[in-house]
């Protein structure tokens, strides 16, 4: 097994877990006022589709790639292993996921060049935005975009699809309060994605979106300090990552964020074969370890509500995001991604055991 | 020590600069409760101290109590230094 939890707990025992309380409290701590600020939001956003032509609760982009090539099934063996073969939301036997891993593989010297092949394309090819993907994969590939779990799925789908396998990890955080300074700027990167894009928010001359902003800052400090005076172990079912499997080397990875993401909100580019940033920033650890996707039911009716009802709100979320890696983008272009990731060498943690796969594998990455 | 303590003086007070509302920091305020220093800028900020001092930084160094402070930094790289 590639990561240990003693490699990456920093020691003394660790904090109770979270119970059910604290996680209703978490809930009730969303406030009525903030709902309807959102609520607010979502005639005028309907409204501009509208007038534009598109349906009231059109995604806020439109689909990156309507059309997918799709691969020949015939005369193809397809693997019923386990961690091979499809699973929930992780359709590795779709013609529209078995065309993107033929093209990878054909690109790929090896196992090891098919996995970071798999990797930039989830990260990249794919960018962070909220919309509910009831199409699974094929959906998120001709879509373009998506929360963290569609992201993994596609990175677990298309690694079993070109014959690696690959499974979901849950991770659980330990929060010190005797460590613990401010869990927005310390704790998950989402914390950070999300705390910026409330300030932006707030910062709106419109009224509506300056309340929802306040409110929405609020409850996420709110949130980090009560997770902070607590001092519990959070897990964070809402953000699985993912570990496949190279020459007996499992290996985690996170493709939440692509390079434009991350250097807009200060985090160090994403590169497979390193610890993910959610792993190596917080003494976080993998709890625990499954074929299928860890959660689903009913976080995705919420997330099919929230686009419904707040989708003035989540419009606002993608564009944010959007706007987020232009300014990356233009981070990078003035530093260079080789000058962006020494600057965070430190952060980078090859993985246990990557030596193994005998590849060159620098102390940190350079490019 | 003091041309590290000019150097980090330097380093921190541009950060600090480059906020929205930053105001001058003192030697010995917490730059972490300030929030001019999270966990990814102490990776930042070991690497400007490496480069810039020509001292070897190591993952079990980089503790919370090395780097809260300008005076506190300054005398961590300045032992480094004399070591």
């Amino acid at each position: 097994m590639t990561v240990r939890a003693d490699d990456l707990v920093e020691g003394g025992s660790p904090p109770p877990r979270q119970s059910l309380l604290d996680k209703a409290r978490a809930v009730r701590s969303i406030r009525p006022q903030a709902l309807l600020w959102m609520l607010m939001l979502t005639p005028p956003a309907c409204w501009t589709r509208i007038r534009a032509g598109r349906r009231p609760f059109a995604p806020t982009f439109p689909d990156r790639r309507p059309t997918l090539p799709r691969a020949s099934l015939a005369g193809r063996v397809l693997s019923g292993e386990p961690f091979l073969r499809p699973t929930t939301e992780c359709d590795c036997h779709a013609p529209e996921v078995l065309a993107v891993a033929d093209e990878l593989r054909s690109r790929s010297a090896g196992d090891w060049q098919y996995a970071q092949a798999v990797f930039r394309f989830a990260a990249g090819e794919i960018v962070h935005g909220v919309e509910p993907a009831p199409g699974g994969v094929v959906q998120t590939l001709r879509r373009g975009y998506g929360i963290c779990v569609d992201k993994v799925n596609l990175f677990v789908a298309l690694a079993r699809a070109g014959g690696l396998r690959a499974r979901y990890c849950s991770i659980t955080i330990d929060v010190n309060p005797d460590e613990a300074t401010d869990l927005i700027e310390n704790g998950p990167p989402l914390f950070r994605t999300y705390a910026r894009i409330f300030e932006k928010l707030e910062a709106e001359p419109d009224l509506r979106l300056q309340r929802l902003g306040r409110l929405a800052k609020q409850i996420l400090h709110e949130h980090a300090q009560r997770m902070q005076r607590q001092g519990l172990q959070w897990d964070l079912t809402f953000h699985p990552i993912a570990e496949v499997e190279v020459g007996e080397t499992w290996i985690p990875s996170d493709p939440t964020w692509d390079d434009a993401e991350a250097a807009a909100y200060g985090l160090p580019l994403p590169r497979l074969g390193y610890q993910p940033t959610v792993l190596r920033q917080l003494r976080a650890k993998i709890s625990r370890r499954s074929e299928i996707v860890p959660f689903r039911g009913g976080a995705d009716v919420g997330r099919f509500l929230f686009c419904l009802l707040a989708r003035g709100a989540v419009d606002y979320l993608n564009q944010s995001l959007e706007e987020a890696r232009g300014q990356g983008r233009r981070v990078l272009e003035e530093v260079g991604a080789a000058a962006y990731i020494r600057r965070y060498r430190h952060f980078y943690v090859p993985v246990p055991e990557i030596a193994r796969l005998g590849v060159d594998f620098p102390r940190y990455p350079t490019s | 020590m003091t041309k590290v303590l000019d150097g980090v003086r330097e380093y921190i007070q541009g950060k600090s600069a480059a906020r929205p509302g930053g105001q001058p920091v003192a030697d010995e305020q917490s730059l972490f409760r300030l929030g001019i220093i999270d966990s990814m800028g102490v990776f930042e900020i070991v690497t400007f101290l490496e480069d810039r001092f020509g001292v070897e930084i190591h993952d079990e160094e980089i503790l919370r109590k090395n780097f809260d402070s300008i005076q506190r930094i300054a005398q961590f790289v300045s032992a480094k230094m004399t070591a």
